[in-house]
């Protein structure tokens, strides 16, 4: 299904507002919901702050609905509800959420405690997790006929390929 | 009644920091989080958890009380939320979770209700780099049985993204009457915020903030470890003190005084005692006793009553208090029997 705004682009999201009661209902494509204010990052904050944003409801269409392997939650209900179905979601959905996660905390990475089992293994291991976590989004934003994010994607990929490569 | 719980200690700036508490989130990598868990997958948890502390050869750790999902009243639970021990929301939601306590209740653990488990160590006064040592080798014992989620970027996983990183809540509750007085809560309130953390009132039944007790907590958690964080909140705790001290000072000495023993007097004599007019005397009563006004009152006492007889807990020791007006005189009673 095309964009209902720019009648381009394919529509990725449901967007959905009720104002004094009317209630209207467009399939947009990732521009034209950012461009209107809508991006999935303000609703997911949304959700969590409860009535941010009212009764507005911000869905992923349902035929391009990425769900967690483990766990079969979508990223949708994640945006909805706030809450995450398991901790593979967190890698599942890595690149959608980490601009929201920047948004509530900064752009931080963790420090401190580690499990016992964790121990300190991920500065070796991190660059091909990561790489693995950006190939594994490309397929998805392919798969859901993202393409500007998939563009952007691939261009993360190679640099990081690049990177690698140099350091080794 | 319930001479050796963890409120009845003294505690390090006890005149003005009433407890401190350190909550850690936690889940396990093979589980799916609470909201996606199935009734077997719950067991296995509280059970993972259950023996994996009474296994262990830490005696805190295997002395912990264990109660079933279900086996706690409404009643129950509302109490435990009066004393701080899990929040209201979960009191009231009728959410039936497992729960480990220890037999002060300094440690409290809730499973599989937000994150698999939340790790709570509660102490008096202002103590949070030794609450947090607790709840630490506490964390530990659990971690050894089973694998936490964690990610090496994003720290521990939990159920909202707004817990990740140290997954570590510390705060401290303040009894700031003086600076309420004057109004400066407001300011103090902004200007903790641009530094991570938090202060807000702690509401009783009513609207207004109860018993002018205050909660200062670390709002961050992704990108500052644990020592930071509560040093962090140490040393802002000690400079709202030296803030609320000042305050006092500046207090109209006769009329503080004046009022400290009124509201003595009135804890002393009265034969009803609403739980209103028990929280406002109580701090009335605490500032007197704290700016050594009342050298017969100790500070431990006040937070034994404080912690004792609202009406969810009273209801708990007399289950015939099954009204307001039944509690009001339970509570005239216990408080007149308290000071003497
Ligand atoms: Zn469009
Ligand atoms: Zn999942």
């Amino acid at each position: 299904m095309r964009c209902q705004k720019c009648g381009k682009q394919p529509a990725t999201t449901r967007f959905k507002r009720t104002v004094n009661g009317v209630t209207e209902e467009w399939m947009l494509c990732d521009d034209c919901a950012a461009a209107m204010g809508f991006n999935q990052l303000s609703f997911f904050t949304g959700g969590f702050l409860g009535s941010l944003f009212g009764p507005d409801i911000l869905e992923q269409a349902a035929d391009h609905a990425i769900r967690c392997p483990t766990c079969g939650t979508s990223f949708e209900e994640i945006a909805r509800t706030g809450l995450m179905g398991c901790a593979d979601c967190y890698n599942q959905f890595r690149h959608r959420l980490a601009p929201t996660i920047e948004k509530l905390h900064g752009r931080a990475e963790h420090v401190g405690k580690r499990p016992a089992g964790a121990k300190t293994a991920p500065a070796q291991a991190e660059p091909a997790d990561e790489l693995a976590a950006l190939r594994q989004a490309l397929a998805q934003a392919v798969e859901a006929q993202e393409y500007e994010r998939a563009a952007t994607l691939r261009d993360e990929i190679r640099a990081k390929e690049e990177q690698n490569h140099e350091q080794q | 009644m319930n001479n050796n719980k963890w409120y009845r200690k003294p505690g390090k700036q006890g005149d003005v920091v009433v407890s401190t508490r350190v909550r850690l989130a936690r889940n396990f990598r093979d589980y799916p989080f609470p909201g996606k868990m199935t009734a077997d997958q719950r067991d296995d948890v509280n059970e993972l958890v259950r023996k994996a502390l009474a296994d262990s050869d830490d005696p805190l750790a295997a002395g912990l009380g264990y109660s079933a999902p279900g086996t706690l009243s409404t009643d129950a639970r509302r109490a435990m939320a009066e004393r701080h021990l899990v929040t209201r929301e979960f009191a009231e939601s009728g959410r039936q979770r497992a729960m480990l306590l220890s037999e002060d209740e300094a440690v409290c653990l809730l499973l599989c209700d937000r994150d698999h488990v939340r790790l709570q160590v509660m102490a008096a006064g202002l103590a949070p780099e030794e609450a947090y040592a607790v709840a630490d080798r506490l964390d530990d014992v659990i971690g050894r049985r089973a694998a936490y989620a964690f990610d090496a970027k994003w720290g521990y996983l939990t159920e909202r993204p707004t817990d990740l990183g140290t997954g570590m809540k510390a705060s401290v509750l303040l009894h700031l009457p003086a600076l309420e007085a004057t109004g400066d809560i407001e300011t103090l309130a902004k200007a903790v915020s641009k530094i991570g953390l938090s202060l807000r009132g702690t509401f009783g039944e009513g609207s207004s903030v109860s018993g002018s007790l205050y909660q200062l907590s670390n709002q961050i958690t992704l990108g500052m470890d644990e020592a930071a964080a509560l040093q962090n909140l140490q040393a802002v705790t000690e400079q709202v003190i030296e803030q609320e001290q000042q305050a006092r000072q500046n207090l109209p000495a006769l009329a503080t005084e004046d009022a400290a023993w009124r509201a003595l007097g009135l804890l002393q004599n009265a034969r009803i005692l609403p739980v209103r007019e028990f929280t406002d005397n109580l701090s009335r009563l605490r500032l007197g006793v704290s700016m050594g006004l009342i050298p017969s009152v100790s500070p431990e006492t006040l937070n034994a009553l404080n912690a004792e007889l609202h009406p969810a807990t009273l209801l708990l020791g007399h289950p015939d208090a099954d009204s307001t007006e039944k509690r009001d005189v339970i509570r005239a009673t216990a408080v007149r029997e308290q000071l003497g």
